[in-house]
């Protein structure tokens, strides 16, 4: 059985959109994932298993009995695959806004999606089967690709919980989707509790284009 | 325009190999190699990524009369969230550097490159920003 990182998709959008630099980029990084040890030992396990059951993994779905480390395998690979976009200025982009959250209400038609801490969203019930996620308690992702201003392709897939502190991620001030970068803290207020100097140009420029 | 010995435009996705050769950073200055590594492989990608608003965000390029990359800044106009969880807005400048060779110095007139850079970062965000906000903290 092959495995390709789900970075192989976000690849293809950038492709899409004519971005084949940021394509080649995040097609390169996942190549690097898919070579390294978390997508060995995935493999590993994976051939292990009958296949029906292995192919119910990649759909999102520990079969009774799996082995442990089949799940730490997974956790592993969503990780450094949260990794990956959380510090790519592009993955991390309101344009690749990813809603990951838990559902908390199951209704005829819709589940009801929230995050942990934020909002939260209502997603038709077919998508969340689809995904194999309508119970209470499941944890479902949903990823949309902006098409333009007032268009995106929503797609819902299953998401799993990993252990994945920010101290452990990092921070880097130039992730757009880095809710950090865009908040101003009390210490900050304190710094910045004096009145606002105006803007002091030492010299006249003007820009050329 | 320019000073004598200096002239600012307005980056294009045209200047990828000039920004992949700037350099700033202090190799043993983590944040300085950081913001190295940011101009060189994603600042010219944040700046036109294709659904970004037109003219915002902004990267803007210093040289020296005779071609030069002097430095480098960008800024974007971004909604901040303060302490008290209200929303304001803000012009957020992504990141300003000045190549390693012109750190320190000046250039022939008499300027030096930093006050430049944001010389013109300022003439461009004054007239985005919005009335300076008064952060109390909470």
């Amino acid at each position: 059985m092959n495995v390709f990182s789900s970075l192989n998709v976000a690849a293809a959008r950038l492709a899409r959109r004519g971005n084949s630099p940021a394509a080649e980029r995040v097609a390169r990084t996942a190549a690097s994932l898919e070579s390294g040890p978390e997508f060995a030992l995935l493999r590993r396990l994976l051939s292990e298993l009958p296949d029906q059951e292995a192919d119910q993994v990649i759909a999102g779905v520990l079969p009774e009995g799996a082995p442990d480390m089949l799940a730490v395998a997974l956790r592993a690979i969503a990780t450094r695959t949260g990794q990956v976009c959380a510090d790519d200025i592009i993955l991390s982009s309101p344009a690749e806004m990813i809603f990951a959250g838990r559902i908390a209400e199951v209704r005829e038609g819709y589940v009801l999606l929230v995050q942990v801490k934020g909002p939260s969203t209502m997603v038709p019930r077919w998508m969340a089967g689809a995904a194999h996620r309508e119970q209470v308690g499941d944890l479902l992702a949903l990823i949309s690709d902006r098409l333009d201003g007032a268009s995106a392709v929503v797609e819902a897939v299953p998401a799993i919980e990993i252990d994945d502190p920010p101290e452990i991620r990092g921070f880097t001030p130039f992730g757009r989707g880095d809710a950090q970068t865009r908040s101003i803290t009390a210490d900050d207020a304190q710094l910045l509790a004096r009145p606002p100097q105006p803007l002091r140009i030492l010299f006249p420029v003007t820009i050329g284009e | 325009m320019t000073g004598e010995s200096w002239r600012i435009r307005a980056g294009s996705p045209n200047d990828r190999e000039l920004l992949t050769s700037f350099a700033c950073a202090d190799p043993a200055v983590r944040w300085q190699v950081e913001v190295e590594q940011f101009i060189q492989a994603q600042l010219l990608e944040w700046a036109f990524e294709p659904l970004a608003a037109e003219g915002d965000p902004r990267l803007l390029l210093a040289f020296t009369a005779t071609g030069e990359l002097l430095g480098v800044a960008a800024h974007e106009r971004a909604i901040l969230q303060a302490a008290d969880r209200s929303q304001f807005h803000a012009t957020k400048l992504e990141v300003i550097a000045v190549g390693l060779k012109w750190q320190g110095q000046q250039l022939p007139t008499g300027e030096r490159p930093s006050d430049i850079l944001m010389s013109a970062v300022m003439t461009e965000t004054e007239g985005l920003a919005p009335p300076p906000k008064k952060l109390a903290p909470p």
